[in-house]
């Protein structure tokens, strides 16, 4: 199998749906003529013209707006929100209007739009530019929640969210637009369903519950272990909305020691939804620990990369923490 | 390896068993589930079952014993294979050695977190309901000093004989929701629920029988004996040797065989004489004297124990001495007997000699003034004019309202008797 990074991955994503359904149209800040800010839509203002891939003006609220309205209206639009963090700004639109239009109207509209945009810290951004936001956006009914770990994800996830009829909050991991995995010939069209976790390795001793670019991390982290005979089970959630309860229910019932990581702060973070659907099911009787959360500190992300790399978990912070469980 | 088979424990409260019977022997074939022994504790006796097949190589202990629980009381192992050092038995009954095997135990299921906050796991608590065990006897490894599920996953894991297994396999038993009684928890057949438990062995069942008018009228007295007098027992052994022989010369010339009871109807009858006040009925604050020396005798019957009387003991010879109390006990076996047989003895004698009995208290028949028990007859070594000879020697058990006779009159009585068992010959004069 052919190796692709996970830019290139979700660049061929959108112009391959985009080639099939003219209804497709994209839209964000620098995306066209210079290819976005992390080269993600290189090559695509050349293929589909500036009619369907559209440099806009810099304001996520118009953008998010166009596009709400636009879905509503019959085309299928991807927005790129430059820096996660930016999503305040779209936010009055997304979680108002996109988010509530379906049941505002009592199912007679459908917003098919997918808002994508990278998150997470490691790239000396500093604290507007770092920061891992999914909490927020899980938290309102009608928006489903994506963040890929690897680029053949990244490929199979968009694809499903482009031809969902709802909006779709895609979640790419800044760090790893370089990494490298193995994504099917083009020919080879797959879609991977949303609402399925993947088990990225299986194990029987302890669960790692996780998603985006804690997945690798936390694989690392597992493969140290089996060295000493401990054999982690390695979750990775991919759609946070809807999500695959049952995978976790049945992990947790197998290791009955469950750890959840994930990149965002800690308090109110995701991983608090992560560990209750656990606790919250039959998997209670089996849990042999405490279920363990290790999110990011409760701080904005610093600009000293010393301090950056500290304050979200390592794979130090991981190692002790299935210690705990252990 | 060879296997030892433990005095269990099934009770919290048992600390030792008795081993009633060994229904192997060493060098039997054992099967799994042969029953190996009878063992007795404070509460009931069970049948000890085996759990591995093999060769009976050792019985540490002989029938009979008391052994400290989970001490190895026998050896299951190959033909011919050796039984470790320990085997040997530590000490015959449970002593000190025993005592501290028990500590050793009784240390390994001391709880080490008090109930009353007492941490665990979900899974532990899970776990350990499947498997029927206490989280108390569970010692916690948890960061938290939280018993986990590998903690209760370390003891071992309840366990069901054989015998037991099958059963419940039969009537669909789920073995984990049983308390086993055995050594930790094992479960033993008897363990099961009543309702559909096959019988190990055929049991007679109970069966009642009401007592004949001779029997509670007998227990009635008797009761009433025990509960008014105070009653003492003494006592004496009488050399009958001679007794014996001159009884031999007098069977062997007349067709009347003399029995030796005969002999001591004959010499109670002279004693009572002699020591009138053993002859006597408390009154009240009274003694009254009887005027007739009538002596009851003990008989055994199918119907109870009755008592018929000889009148006027005194009066008679020893051969009609003899005739009369051979026709009141065949009367009295047959059923025969009348009323005025029964009635006016004013002291009675039990003889159980034949049995074997060496001495025993008899009980008195009110109102008189005590029974005399007559023992039986031993060969013994006695020393004669400084030389040690074998002596027939009769046990004489004297029971005495202590009301009517004092300590010394009744041993003057009973030491009376004695000289006339030991001087046959006065008795015929």
């Amino acid at each position: 199998m052919r190796t692709i990074t996970y830019a290139q991955a979700i660049n061929e994503a959108m112009s391959e749906e985009m080639r099939k359904d003219e209804n497709i149209v994209f839209m964000g800040e620098d995306i066209g003529v210079y290819g976005g800010a992390f080269g993600v839509s290189r090559g695509m203002f050349e293929e589909f013209g500036d009619d369907r891939v559209k440099d806009t003006p810099i304001s996520e609220l118009v953008i998010t707006g166009c596009a709400a309205g636009a879905a509503m209206t019959g085309l299928r639009p991807i927005v790129e929100i430059m820096f996660s963090d930016f999503i305040t700004l779209a936010m009055e639109q997304l979680a108002n209007q996109a988010a509530k239009n379906r049941f505002q109207f009592g199912g007679q509209a459908a917003v098919p739009m997918v808002l994508r945009t990278p998150g997470g810290s490691g790239t000396g951004a500093a604290e507007q530019h770092s920061q891992s936001l999914e909490a927020w956006v899980c938290h309102v009914p009608g928006l489903k929640v994506v963040i890929p770990s690897t680029p053949y994800d990244a490929k199979g996830l968009l694809k499903a969210s482009m031809l969902d009829n709802n909006p779709v909050v895609f979640i790419e991991q800044k760090l790893l637009y370089r990494s490298k995995g193995e994504v099917p010939e083009v020919e080879d069209d797959y879609i991977i369903p949303l609402g399925k976790a993947d088990i990225k390795r299986e194990g029987k001793d302890v669960t790692i519950v996780t998603y985006g670019r804690m997945v690798q991390r936390s694989l690392e982290v597992a493969e140290k272990f089996a060295s000493e005979g401990v054999d982690i089970e390695v979750i990775d959630v991919r759609t946070l909305v809807p999500l695959d309860k049952e995978c976790l229910i049945e992990s947790a019932k197998k290791t009955g020691k469950v750890l959840v990581v994930h990149e965002a702060c800690q308090t109110g973070g995701y991983g608090g939804e992560l560990a209750s659907t656990i606790v919250d099911s039959d998997a209670f009787f089996y849990l042999d620990a405490p279920v363990k959360r290790l999110g990011g500190l409760d701080v904005p992300i610093p600009y000293n990369p010393n301090l950056e790399a500290l304050v979200v978990p390592t794979e130090e912070k991981i190692t002790a923490a299935v210690r705990e469980l252990l | 390896m060879a296997e030892a088979i433990i005095m269990p424990k099934t009770g919290m409260a048992m600390e030792e068993g008795v081993i009633i019977e060994w229904f192997k022997s060493v060098g039997d074939k054992i099967e799994k589930g042969d029953i190996l022994a009878e063992i007795e504790t404070d509460k009931s006796t069970m049948e000890l079952e085996a759990d591995e097949e093999g060769t009976l190589l050792s019985l540490v202990y002989e029938a009979g014993t008391t052994v400290a629980v989970t001490l190895p009381i026998a050896w299951i192992g190959e033909e011919g294979e050796e039984i470790p050092q320990a085997a040997a038995p530590a000490a015959k009954a449970t002593g000190e050695v025993a005592d501290s095997e028990v500590k050793i135990e009784t240390q390994e299921v001391i709880p080490a977190v008090i109930s009353s906050d007492l941490r665990s796991t979900p899974a532990a608590k899970r776990v350990a309901a499947e498997r029927n065990i206490s989280l108390e006897s569970v010692k916690p490894s948890g960061q938290f000093g939280e018993i986990r599920e590998r903690d209760v996953l370390a003891l071992p894991s309840v366990t069901a004989t054989p015998l037991a297994a099958r059963i419940a396999a039969e009537q669909g038993t789920d073995l984990s929701t049983i308390n086993g009684s055995g050594h930790n928890g094992k479960i033993f057949s008897g363990d099961l629920p009543q309702k559909t438990m096959t019988p190990m062995t055929t049991v007679a069942e109970d069966t009642r029988v009401p007592l004949t008018k001779i029997q509670q009228i007998t227990g009635k007295r008797l009761l009433e004996s025990t509960q008014q007098i105070p009653s003492v027992t003494s006592n004496m052994k009488a050399d009958v040797t001679e007794l014996l022989n001159l009884r031999k010369q007098i069977n062997s010339s007349i067709e009347t065989k003399i029995t030796i009871n005969d002999f001591v109807l004959m010499a109670v009858a002279r004693a009572l004489k002699d020591v009138p006040r053993m002859n006597s009925t408390l009154d009240g604050d009274a003694l009254i004297y009887k005027g007739s020396i009538n002596l009851g005798m003990a008989v055994a019957t199918p119907k109870g124990l009755i008592v018929p009387v000889i009148p006027q003991a005194d009066m008679m010879s020893l051969t009609n001495l003899s005739n009369k109390a051979k026709a009141l006990a065949v009367a009295g076996r047959e059923g025969r007997l009348q009323p005025d047989d029964l009635y006016g003895a004013t002291f009675s004698i039990s003889n159980i000699g034949m049995f074997g009995v060496s001495s025993f208290s008899p009980i008195i028949n009110p109102p008189e003034a005590g029974i005399l028990g007559v023992c039986a007859i031993e060969a013994t070594p006695k020393f004669v004019a400084g030389e040690l000879v074998e002596r027939q020697i009769m046990g004489l058990s004297l029971t005495y309202d202590h009301r009517v006779v004092d300590g010394a009159e009744s041993s003057v009585f009973l030491k009376t008797i004695r000289d006339y068992l030991e001087a046959p010959l006065t008795l015929l004069v």
